[in-house]
């Protein structure tokens, strides 16, 4: 009966092997998960200048849930009326981190600062608009020739207004740039000092609502994307790779948030930067939050260069290489999917 | 084999089909991840290309550096992705190596592009121009074969892709065929070595569950269902086993019911074991009378003929203790099987058991307790091996047997103490009678020899009348003698207690006894060293031995062996609990055997009532064992006979041993002449006749004598009185008032006398039990001149 004793054994070996393979695995899982925590480190202090704004988002729902703690990181919000002020607290030192559009980025990488867009976290195309009012004749982008147009000078407003009107085969001359600050778009425009507005929201959308039919909203059809992105200082990128790292985690997990409770980020935004939050729904649907480094951030930067070149608003002639002014490796590390510039 | 190994085997099989579908799986999956890495590569490169492609545009727009930058980081990224490992196969190797060819050729072209802007500046020149056409043109065409490269790469690579798949879902399929097959036929398996084997099994039970103890499932497979069946078989056969045994037991329990002894009941177990089981012959053996050996019962049986001769031989055997099948059963008190009787070394009748042709033999010991009863052989033709179960449902067939022996003992010992107890209280009932005849006796016998005595001293010698009152008085004492002997039966004897040893007496009376039995019977005497004491009246202990001894020898009318025998035994609780009026204690025995006529139960029932005999007219009174019965029990003792006709008698007397040293026999010594006297005497007696002839002999022995017929006219007579009274002689039993208080009352009226007692028979007032109180003086009735005078005047020396 040896026989019988034998297949005993190898079947009790093979029971014991079973277990044991399991009992392997789940130890591995729960190590290497254990791994990922990280615990008992000491938070990283890092300031995190930002715009105000719901394109900031991101940034506001990782703040309110927690996860850049979650990422070993002490973040600080600095709040600034706009995304140039972000900037310049971080090229003054006084943030790590700027939430900011491409336009500063481009004027300071012209400027000569040694600065990195280490990823872009909101893109809209309707976000910028011109609208004009239908008393005026207009009732197609043609109808500007030779209106009177109000525009924030300097901006990516005066940059989606020329490219408007390149597109439509109206040379800039012929029309009549009026200098306005982005909060006197409004009365000058209800007032008819001008016959048409290049702006943003929320001012574009108060102008909407306040003329209803009486306006005409042209959108540019994909000539200009509006994006916000995230920028450092060259030096500080190079010294906390792991932290900017961390930073995009924690904002790919803020996106996933949002994405999946639209309703809940959007009451979490509103309070943060006490905006009106049906306003925020309404212009919902025109925002796009991820995390990503495309080619157009690229093409786009280069287009406004071009641009601020001709209209001589910086004193440089030469196109800068933008590429290094992206920091590729951070969100490379991360999410190197989310990278489509060529390489 | 076992369906549990069955069950390990099927398991292992689909353990290891599973393990090569898990690998053929594994495999597959590799493969297919491979080749999808490499479809990945080829998207890599056709995005790659395009991404090339954009750039080359984007630098045909605006020339600037970071469009060369981001053309040489792609030109790389690709150049990277061609020189892979990934493709290893010589035709996808080729693919990789044109396109490796077309990618340089692109860089070239790129190259060319860059220089002829760097040369031309911003000023476009037709020439400048159109070089970067046909540049562009060619970069387009080139891309356009890497592409279409690609696409072929991927195209190889899905192919085998599928072709893996393809493969791996054949493996599978066949390895499950493999399996299906292996379930069908375990199935098949189970059908046939399983649930058949219990349909069997099930049926079986509804047989045997309808009452047929006899069926048998009978599998012979070795797998758990078989086990599960034999199991089962074994189940029934047991239970069937234990059938036949009760009903073995009920019937041996009947039929010994029935019966009276040990050896018919043991006859009939013989034979209903016999009937019920095949054996041959069964035989037993019973302890003889000291138990020292088994002996052949009378009880056998068998069922062939042929074996009388076995049995006839047989019946001169005995066994001791562990010799000899029964011997060995006695010994070790459990059943023993010999296999081949006739091969057996302790087996003494090996030669006539072979001379029938017997072989093998069981014993069974019957035993009640601890106690062997009998032990039970029964025998067969064949050798045959030990059956355990048979041994066991004899021997509690046996044990059935030894409780039975022990309920039909116990009702024995019953009906023996019932018997026992009637017979005594029979011989109570004569006692009383005999005694009261015997008092008033006793007053006449007085009255006779006292007369005639008296008459004989006033004839002068010679006169013819003389003689006549010599018969007379002859007469008279043989009278006193038998009225003695029937006091002694009614233990109304008046007893002189005194501390005994048997032996003593024994050796005293030793030639006496010798000249009583004559020359024809040899006495042998075996005294007990060391024997203890009695306390008994010696000369009635005499009376007791010559009256056995006279038995003895009226029994050996043609002489044999008497046997007297002594000594120290214990009778226990069980001898006391089996035997009527016995204590337990140490006792001394004292045994009178011979080997006469013996007696018949009748006769032996009898012997000890009062003129039971068996002797011609004139040679027995039949008093001589009643007298020896009353003393026996007046002494606080027993006495048991064993007898059988034509073997012989033996009488065995037990009396309660004392702790106390034997005293000196007073040997009274008489002398020649009647001693003489002046002293008072007051006789006080009711019977005149009796008062006189006492007044007429003391007077003549010179004694002043008063009478008195009763107490209080013997007070009167006293209170009357100057002169002292020196000896008060007085009646035991007197109307109105006893001797004692007579007594008594007169020691108030006047002092200094003695009392001497006289009486016919005792009762309480002056002895208990028969036994004297100390310090008193008593003469015995019927008065002898001789004795009256004797006593009178040792009470007046005393
Ligand atoms: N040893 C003996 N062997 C056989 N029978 C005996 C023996 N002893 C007594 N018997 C029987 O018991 C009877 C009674 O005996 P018991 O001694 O009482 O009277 P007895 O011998 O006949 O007459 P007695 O003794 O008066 O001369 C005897 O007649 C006799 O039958
Ligand atoms: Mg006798």
């Amino acid at each position: 009966m040896s026989g019988e004793v034998k297949t005993k054994k190898l079947f009790q070996y093979t029971y014991l092997l079973l277990i044991g393979g399991v009992i392997a695995l789940l130890v591995g899982y729960f190590w290497l998960s254990q791994k990922q925590q990280r615990p008992g480190e000491p938070l990283e202090k890092v300031t995190l200048a930002e715009p105000t704004q719901p394109s900031a988002g991101p940034v506001y729902i990782a703040y309110i849930k927690g996860y850049f703690k979650d990422e070993g990181l002490d973040v600080t919000l600095q709040p600034h009326t706009s995304g140039k002020a972000a900037l310049n607290a971080v090229l003054e030192g006084k943030a790590d981190l700027a939430v900011v559009a491409e336009t500063p980025i481009m004027f300071a990488v012209m400027r000569g600062e040694k600065i990195y867009a280490i990823a872009t976290l909101f893109t809209s195309e309707k976000n910028m608009a011109i609208i004009a009012r239908k008393d005026r004749k207009i009732s197609l982008p043609a109808d500007l020739k030779g209106k009177r147009i109000g525009v924030s000078i300097g901006t990516n407003g005066e940059f989606f207004m020329d490219a408007l009107l390149v597109m439509h085969g109206i040379p800039v001359k012929e029309v009549k740039a009026v200098s306005l600050t982005p909060e006197e778009m409004f009365d000058s425009l209800v007032k008819g000092e001008v016959d048409a507005v290049s702006t943003w929201h929320p001012h574009l959308i108060r102008l909407q609502k306040k003329f209803g039919e009486r306006a005409i909203t042209f959108y540019g059809d994909g000539i200009y994307t509006w994006t916000f992105n995230v920028a450092v200082m060259q030096e500080f990128a190079h010294k906390n790779p792991e932290v900017i790292q961390r930073v995009l985690r924690t904002l790919i997990k803020a996106v996933e948030f949002i994405r999946e409770n639209p309703d809940e980020s959007r009451k979490i935004i509103a309070d943060y930067i006490r905006m009106d939050e049906s306003l925020l729904r309404e212009l919902w649907g025109i925002y796009n939050f991820g995390i990503t480094l495309e080619q157009s951030l690229l093409i786009n930067l280069e287009n406004q260069t071009r641009w601020a070149i001709k209209n001589k608003l910086t004193d440089k002639t030469k196109v800068p290489n933008y590429l290094n002014f992206i920091y590729l490796d951070g969100l490379k590390a991360v999410k190197p999917e989310a990278v489509t510039i060529i390489r | 084999m076992k369906i549990r190994t069955r069950l390990q085997i099927i398991a292992i099989f689909s353990l290891a089909i599973a393990l090569v579908i898990g690998l053929v799986l594994f495999l597959t999956a590799q493969r297919v991840n491979k080749e999808i890495s490499g479809l990945k590569i080829a998207d890599e490169i056709a995005k790659g290309v395009f991404e090339l492609n954009i750039i080359t545009y984007e630098y045909l727009l605006h020339h600037e550096e970071r469009m060369q930058t981001q053309w040489q980081l792609r030109h790389d990224s690709l150049t990277k992705l061609l020189t892979g490992e990934e493709f290893k196969s010589p035709e996808r190797r080729l693919i990789l190596d044109r396109m490796h060819q077309n990618l340089e050729s692109l860089k070239a072209l790129f190259s060319q592009l860059v220089e002829n802007y760097k040369r031309r500046g911003r000023k476009e020149s037709a020439l400048s121009r159109e070089l970067e056409e046909r540049l562009a043109g060619q970069l387009l065409v080139k891309s356009q074969a890497m592409v279409s490269d690609a696409s072929q790469l991927a195209e190889a690579s899905r192919a085998e892709v599928a072709i893996a798949q393809q493969r791996s879902s054949l493996l599978v399929m066949v390895f499950v065929a493999i399996m299906a097959a292996i379930i069908a036929a375990v199935s098949f398996m189970f059908g046939r070595s399983v649930v058949k084997p219990i349909r069997k099994l099930h049926e079986g039970t509804e047989i045997i569950g309808a009452g047929n103890l006899d069926y048998r499932v009978g599998t012979t497979a070795k797998d758990e269902i078989g086990q599960l069946s034999r199991a089962f078989d074994e189940m029934i056969g047991k239970r069937k086993r234990a059938e036949e045994e009760v009903r073995l037991l009920q019937t041996i329990t009947f039929a010994i019911s029935e019966t009276g002894d040990v050896h018919s009941a043991l006859k009939i177990v013989l034979q209903k074991v016999c009937e019920a089981t095949g054996w041959i012959m069964g035989e037993a053996w019973v302890p003889n009378s000291d138990g020292t050996n088994l002996e052949c019962s009378p009880a056998w049986y068998s069922r062939v003929e042929g074996l009388e001769k076995f049995r006839k031989e047989s019946e001169k055997f005995t066994f001791p203790l562990g010799i000899g099948l029964p011997g060995r059963a006695w010994s070790s008190k459990k059943p023993v099987w010999v296999g081949n009787v006739t091969l057996d070394s302790n087996f003494p009748r090996a030669e006539i058991a072979k001379g029938v042709g017997l072989k093998t033999a069981m014993a069974i010991p019957v035993l009640i307790g601890d106690e062997i009863v009998a032990v039970m052989d029964f025998f067969v033709f064949e050798a045959r091996k030990e059956d355990e179960r048979l041994l066991e449902i004899i021997s509690s067939v046996a044990s059935q047997l030894g409780s039975l022996i022990q309920r039909k003992r116990a009702e024995q010992e019953v009906r023996v103490l019932e018997e026992q107890l009637r017979q005594s209280q029979k011989m109570e009932a004569i006692g009383r009678l005999a005694g009261g005849i015997a008092h008033d006796f006793n007053n006449l016998l007085t009255i006779i020899k006292g007369y005639s005595q008296l008459s004989f001293g006033e004839l002068k010698e010679g006169d013819p009348l003389r003689e006549n009152i010599e018969e007379i008085r002859k007469a008279a004492d043989r009278a006193a003698d038998l009225t003695r002997q029937l006091l002694a039966f009614s233990r109304r004897q008046v007893m002189e207690v005194q501390v005994l040893d048997l032996n003593t007496v024994l050796k005293n009376l030793d030639k006496m006894l010798r000249r009583m039995i004559g020359e024809d019977i040899e006495l042998t005497t075996l005294l007990f060293e060391d024997l203890g004491r009695v306390k008994a009246d010696p000369g009635q202990i005499e009376q007791v031995i010559m009256n056995l001894i006279v038995n003895a020898r009226d029994a050996m009318p043609r002489g044999g062996k008497l046997t007297i025998e002594t000594a120290n035994v214990e009778l226990d609780k069980e001898y006391a609990r089996t035997h009527v009026a016995v204590t337990p204690g140490p006792h001394v025995m004292l045994a009178v055997s011979d080997t006469g006529v013996g007696m018949t139960p009748e006769i032996k029932a009898k012997i000890f009532e009062p003129f039971f005999t068996t002797k011609e007219k004139g040679r027995g009174t039949g008093l001589g064992l009643s007298t020896v019965y009353g003393i026996v029990k007046q002494s606080g003792g027993n006495i048991w006979v064993y007898s059988e006709p034509g073997r012989g008698t033996t009488f065995k007397i037990y009396l309660p041993r004392v702790d106390e040293l034997a005293e000196e026999l007073r040997v009274k010594v008489e002398g020649p002449e009647l001693p003489r006297g002046s002293e008072t005497i007051l006789i006080v007696e009711d019977d005149e006749k009796v008062r006189k002839l006492a007044l007429k002999i003391l007077e003549k022995q010179g004694y002043e004598v008063l009478e008195a017929g009763g107490g209080n006219e013997a007070l009167e007579i006293c209170r009357g009185l100057e002169k002292p009274i020196h000896v008060v002689l007085a009646d035991v039993v007197m109307p109105g008032m006893d001797g004692r208080q007579f007594a008594e009352k007169l020691r108030e009226v006047c002092q200094g006398f003695k009392v001497l007692y006289m009486s016919g028979y005792t009762d309480n007032t002056i002895a208990h039990h028969g036994i004297l109180d100390e310090g008193l003086d008593f003469i015995q009735k019927p008065l002898s001149v001789d004795g009256l005078v004797r006593k009178v005047r040792e009470v007046l020396d005393k």
